[in-house]
Order: structure tokens, then C-alpha cells, then sequence
């Protein structure tokens, strides 16, 4: 970039200010973005499993969709050269899994409201345990769309469902009413069950 | 439970085989099976997470599955809608003990039953002191000593809602005076003492949105709408008095002015002038307003470039026509969404509009008799970007049906209605020639005399179906409904006798004396 183009990019991120962190806006000094913009465009992080398995990622994408990291890149704890973020509840499966979303939706921004859709409807075709381990990591790393996503899948299970269906998708198998309170449920809203 | 049902409960097996067939890619149950609970080991604020985004209908289900579930809903349920009868007065503190972080809250009380009263608004205001909705419907034993603790308990409410209570304008002050941060309010049907005394505008700067509809000194709030520097939407319905000076005054004023609706009040162009000066006004609805004519219109038209949706309904008195709508098709080019009613546009106005107005996508003509085939041709032939057209009432024929659904190349929804001169034949047609298109026809008669109620109703109606963005204007056109049963009559009988004296609104006035003779629906 020459001296002019820093200078007009800079007055116009002045005028914005604005960058995309885990799917929300938020201002940013343009000191800090201009910087951003002027590193390596492919500048990539490390980010560890459970397993201590490593994976190579690029900033960018991580730092628009997980909250969590985005922090732990803006105050500058970790070093490029050497750090790599340690992700202790996460396993390799399920991050690779994370990295794969946060990837497909940064490159593919653009992409038609549909496309977007089938993509994600086959991203979440996984079973049960790898949906709840999704989930667990999505809400650890703050990634807002996916939790989002993740929770209207679940949703559409519970939905229109009578109670004792509900019980016996998410397994479960003790209540925790008493006897006496659970009939007592069933007497005012029958038509819960 | 005290709570208003929303989405009905499936009650038979045969339905819930439907949603088993529906949809997911996954069953727990067939698929590795879980051998533990699988939301023991979620996080509270995932299960809360999962709760935000079921029904009303489904969280209560929800609720009574297992105990945690039911702890943690209750724990993070921010909505609830009580039936505010007198007999839930007693339950309050259960009910508020087991949701602890209710934001938002509706009361609604019927017209048969005594409501709560302010002992319970009270301890409603103590409880829940993070409450940035609420919302009152015919809760008339509320007085202003309740909305007094609302404003002194509730100091993060961001909007208040009220309709069919009677603490008058003091109970209004007594919310509106304390919550410095208040952004909406919307009031109907207030009744009560009202003393001359004035809804405060100075202090409250926050508001951004005023709704009045049928309010008697609707001109009490003038000085909140016009002390609100952030005022973005204002909606008078069916007040009485002059608005010309308050809309004069807010015009000077208030330029982040977005969203206006004027309807069944006295207002004329100098009004119009007024809001010609708010010149980032994007939706505009005029509508059974008599002394608007062209020349106000026009004014708006010149200054208000940004306009993208713009109603006028001319309640068949000829003050609004081609010149004004020459005026819109010349100027508001961003010009999205069209609705014509009771005005006598020509081909002149018309072709353009078709030819000027490049982005409009919904239009929508009831009950204008001169368009005919001629003159919807051009909208056939030029209304490239148009998706959703609606007509009703027209003199159009099977031919000028045939040229809109052979042209307008974007054209998905395609709506008529009592047009006389169109008959069945035409559907299948239009199914033969453009099977695409969503076509629906219907020529029932409806009462001649409501015709222009109903017009705007329903085009208002057609609006919301096209562009569900503003829950507001959904509310207005519901309660416009309901309004016209006895209640809204007389409210508005009252209004006419008001403007008796104004000759031109003779025609208008005949036509509610003769609305006298229908019966209340």
C-alpha cells in the first residue's frame, strides 16, 4: 500500500470505525484496523485441542466469528510468533468442525441467503453427541451465529412436541417432580402430555 | 395459568405424526443413543439459549418437563402476557417470585372484568424492576398513583403501551415524567381526567416514537412531540383538534422525523408544509385527511427525496389527484411501495409513476373508478421492479388483468378484488400464461356503504402481508378492525360534529350518518 492509499483508507475507517466481531459490529480504533491491514493478509493463528492436536487457521476468520479469541488477540496476549490458543474443553473432531464453519461463512459472505442455508442444514447433520459437543464448544468460543443455528435445530425438535415426546428425545429419564406434583401437572394442562 | 394462549398446542397423534416426518437430519433415538439426559450437562445459559427461541406455547411445555427446565425457565423468561382480571391480583407474588427477570409485560384485562388495580401495578413495579415493555389493555381500575410507581420502580422502561384505560393524562405524566429513558409510547383510547393538563415533552428527550389513535384531547401531547428532538415516528389517528401548528412546529424542528401516519384528523396542507421539512421522511401515510390537496402534497414530494413508502388515501373528496402524484413520480424516485385509494388518478399520473418510479415493488389502487384497462396498461408495460400488485375496486377488465400478468417481469403476487368486470375465466388464464405468479380473485360483494373502510383496512392489511416490518402498523390496522364496532363510531361521530362546519367535508359527513344505519359488527 502506498503513503496516499494508508492515508484515504485511513480517513475512511475513521469515518466508520466499525468491525465485525463474532457476527456483531463493534467500534475499533482505526490505529488498530490499519494495522490489521497492513499485516500479512493471511495471517494465521494456532489454535490447540484437547487432544493437543494444533490447527492452523487464519486470524481474520476467527476473530469475526468467536468472541473469546478476538479478546484474547486484542489484548495483545498473544504472540504470533510463538502462542498458540490452548482450547482444553474442545477435541480435535469438534474444532475442526468449528474452523470449518467460521471459514466457509467468512469466505463465503456473499453467498445467497439459500445457498447459505443448505450449506449449514448439511454443516448440522451430525448425531447427537457430536451436536451437544458443537454446542458446548460454540457457546465456550462466543460464536453467536452458530449457537444461534444450533439452537433453532433444537428448537425445531421441541417444537409442537407433547411432553412425554420431549422426555424421550432428550432422554430423560427422571423428571425430578414428586409423584404428587407431576399429577398435579397433568390435571391442569392434559393437553401438555 | 393465567397467560393468553398464543400458538394452539397439537392435541391429536395424527398431527404429531406430521412433525415426525418433518424435516430433521438427525433422531436421537435412532441414531446413537444418548444413555444420559442430554441437557444435564448443558450450561444454564445454553438451555436459556434454547428457551429464547421456542413459542410461548412450547416454553410453557417446556416448563413442566423436569425440574431443572422448569428452574431455568422460569429463571430466564423474559416475556409474559397475563389475563390482568382482578382474581390474578392474589397470585402476583407467586407469579413474580417464580419469573424473576421479566422485561417485558403485558396486562390485559376484558371489558367484562374488573382489572387489576394499582395495589397490584405496584408490587407488579417493585418486582420487576428491570421492565423495559409494558403494555395495558382495559385494565381500568389502574389510576395514576400506579403508573407513579411504574415510573419510579421501572426506570429502564423503554416502551409503554396503553389502550382502553382511564387514568387520563396524568396517569400518562406520571410514567412518562420519571422514565427519562422512554422511547415508544403508544396510547389509545384514554379516558380519564384530563384538566387541561399537558403530557411533558421538555425533560424527555429519548423518545423516538409517539402512536396516538382515538384519544379525545389527542392535542395534549403536542409538546412531547415536539419536545423530542429524537422523534423518528409519529402516528395520530382519529384526534380531534387542529394539527397543523403541532405538525408546523415538529417540521421546524425535527429532522430525524422518518415515519408519519395522519389519519382521520384535521390536518391540512399547512401541516403538509410542515412535514415537508423533514427532509429524511421515509413513510408517509395520508390518509382520510380532507384538507390535504395537491399543493401539500406536492411540497412533500419536492423536499422529501428519501421518500420509499407513501399511502394516500383521498376519501373520494378530489383534493388529492394527478398533479400531486406527477409531483411524487418526479421527485421520490426511491419510491418502493404505492398504495392509491378514493383518489380519481389518470393515465396521466399513472404512466408517471410506472415510468419514473423504477423501484417501486408493491402497489396497491382500491376503489379508484377511473382506471380502467387504458390506464393500468402502463403499469403492465413499465413497472419493471414491481413484485406485489393488489386492486380492488377498479373498473378493470379480464384484458387489462391479462396485459399486468403478460408484463411487469418481476410480478409475484398478483391480488384482486371486487372488480366488477373481471370474471372467473381469467384465473385459468393467468395460470396457462404465467404459472408462477401467485393469482388470487374474488368478486363477493361487500357492503357498499363500509367500502371505504374496509379499502383502506384491507390495503393497510395487504401492506403488512407485503413487508411484516413494523409490528406497530400491524397493531393500528387490527385495532382499526375492531374499531369499527360502537365504540369507534361514537368516537368518531363526535369527530364529524366537530368538523361540521367545514363545508368540504359534507360529503364525508354524509356518508358516516349513513354508517349510523349499518349495524355495529
Amino acid at each position: 500500500m502506498t503513503q496516499l492509499d494508508r492515508l484515504s483508507v485511513y480517513h475512511w475507517l475513521n469515518a466508520w470505525c466499525i468491525k465485525p466481531v463474532g457476527g456483531a459490529l463493534v467500534r475499533q480504533e482505526p490505529e488498530y484496523i490499519l494495522l490489521a491491514l497492513m499485516g500479512s493478509p493471511l495471517k494465521k493463528i494456532m489454535l490447540c485441542s484437547s487432544e493437543k492436536e494444533i490447527f492452523s487457521v487464519e486470524e481474520q476468520v476467527m476473530v469475526q466469528h468467536s468472541v473469546i479469541i478476538n479478546n484474547m488477540i486484542e489484548d495483545g496476549s498473544y504472540n504470533h510468533e510463538e502462542s498458540k490458543i490452548p482450547l482444553d474443553c474442545v477435541d480435535s473432531k469438534t474444532l475442526k468442525k468449528v474452523i470449518d464453519y467460521c471459514t466457509h461463512h467468512t469466505h463465503h459472505h456473499n453467498d445467497n441467503q439459500e445457498d447459505l442455508e443448505a450449506w449449514d442444514a448439511q454443516f448440522l447433520n451430525v448425531d447427537s453427541n457430536g451436536l451437544y459437543d458443537l454446542l458446548m464448544a460454540a457457546n465456550y468460543l462466543e460464536i453467536r451465529n452458530l449457537l444461534d443455528l444450533i439452537y433453532g435445530t433444537i428448537k425445531n425438535m421441541i417444537k409442537g412436541k407433547k411432553i412425554d415426546e420431549i422426555r424421550r428425545i432428550f432422554n430423560i429419564k427422571d423428571h425430578g417432580f414428586t409423584p404428587e406434583e407431576e399429577e398435579q401437572n397433568r390435571k391442569e394442562y392434559p393437553h401438555f402430555y | 395459568m393465567g397467560q393468553s394462549p398464543s400458538t394452539t398446542v397439537l392435541s391429536s397423534e395424527f398431527n404429531r405424526q406430521q412433525f415426525h416426518d418433518f424435516d430433521f437430519d438427525f433422531d436421537f433415538d435412532l441414531r446413537n443413543p444418548i444413555d444420559h439426559d442430554f441437557t444435564a450437562y448443558l450450561p444454564d445459559d445454553c438451555l436459556a439459549g434454547i428457551f429464547s427461541h421456542l413459542t410461548t406455547a412450547d416454553r410453557n411445555r417446556c416448563s413442566v418437563v423436569c425440574r431443572r427446565w422448569h428452574r431455568v425457565d422460569s429463571q430466564t423468561r423474559r416475556r409474559l402476557s397475563l389475563n390482568a382480571k382482578a382474581e390474578l391480583q392474589d397470585h402476583l407474588p407467586a407469579v413474580f417470585t417464580r419469573f424473576e427477570s421479566v422485561t417485558k409485560l403485558g396486562l390485559r384485562c376484558d371489558r367484562r372484568s374488573t382489572s387489576v388495580n394499582d395495589e397490584g401495578l405496584i408490587l407488579i413495579s417493585l418486582r420487576c424492576v428491570n421492565l423495559t415493555w409494558l403494555k395495558l389493555r382495559g385494565c381500568r381500575e389502574i389510576t395514576e398513583a400506579g403508573m407513579a410507581a411504574v415510573g419510579e420502580n421501572c426506570k429502564a422502561l423503554k416502551k409503554l403501551s396503553c389502550a382502553s384505560c382511564v387514568f387520563g393524562i396524568k396517569g400518562i405524566n406520571a410514567v412518562v415524567s420519571r422514565c427519562q429513558g422512554l422511547e415508544e409510547l403508544s396510547v389509545k383510547r384514554l379516558r380519564g381526567a384530563h384538566d387541561g393538563e399537558e403530557v411533558v415533552g421538555s425533560g424527555t428527550t429519548s423518545v423516538t416514537s409517539v402512536c396516538l389513535k382515538e384519544i379525545v384531547n389527542g392535542q395534549s401531547f403536542a409538546p412531547l412531540m415536539i419536545g423530542s428532538k429524537r422523534l423518528r415516528s409519529l402516528k395520530v389517528i382519529g384526534c380531534l383538534g387542529d394539527w397543523d401548528d403541532t405538525l408546523e412546529k415538529i417540521g421546524n424542528l425535527h429532522a430525524a422525523l422518518v415515519d408519519v401516519h395522519l389519519e382521520k384528523i384535521q390536518v391540512s396542507d399547512v401541516g403538509l408544509v410542515g412535514l415537508s421539512k423533514c427532509l429524511s421522511l421515509d413513510t408517509l401515510h395520508i390518509v382520510k385527511t380532507a384538507e390535504c390537496s395537491n399543493v401539500g402534497l406536492n411540497l412533500v414530494a419536492e423536499n422529501c427525496r428519501m421518500l420509499r413508502k407513501l399511502h394516500v388515501d383521498g376519501w373520494r373528496t378530489n383534493r388529492i389527484g394527478d398533479d400531486g402524484l406527477i409531483s411524487v413520480a418526479k421527485h421520490c424516485i426511491n419510491l418502493q411501495e404505492l398504495a392509491l385509494i378514493g383518489i380519481y388518478p389518470t393515465s396521466s399520473s399513472l404512466e408517471a409513476i410506472a415510468s419514473k418510479c423504477k423501484a417501486l415493488e408493491r402497489l396497491a389502487l382500491c376503489g379508484l373508478n377511473t382506471v380502467g384497462d387504458a390506464e393500468i396498461e402502463c403499469v403492465a408495460n413499465k413497472c419493471v421492479a414491481l413484485r406485489k400488485l393488489c386492486i380492488k375496486g377498479c373498473p378493470i377488465s379480464n384484458v387489462g388483468i391479462e396485459a399486468l400478468a403478460s408484463g411487469c417481469p418481476n410480478l409475484v403476487k398478483f391480488k384482486v378484488r371486487r372488480c366488477r368486470k373481471v370474471t372467473g375465466m381469467v384465473v385459468e388464464w393467468v395460470r396457462e400464461h404465467r404459472e408462477s405468479l401467485a393469482f388470487s380473485f374474488d368478486n363477493s360483494d361487500y357492503e357498499a356503504l363500509n367500502a371505504s373502510q374496509i379499502d383502506h383496512d384491507h390495503a393497510v392489511n395487504d401492506m403488512i402481508a407485503f413487508h411484516r416490518e413494523n409490528e406497530e402498523v400491524a397493531a393500528a390496522a387490527a385495532a382499526a378492525e375492531a374499531s369499527n364496532g360502537y365504540n369507534g363510531l361514537a368516537m368518531l361521530r363526535a369527530t364529524f360534529g366537530f368538523l361540521a362546519n367545514r363545508s368540504v367535508v359534507q360529503s364525508a359527513l354524509r356518508r358516516w350518518y349513513n354508517n349510523d344505519n349499518v349495524p355495529a359488527q
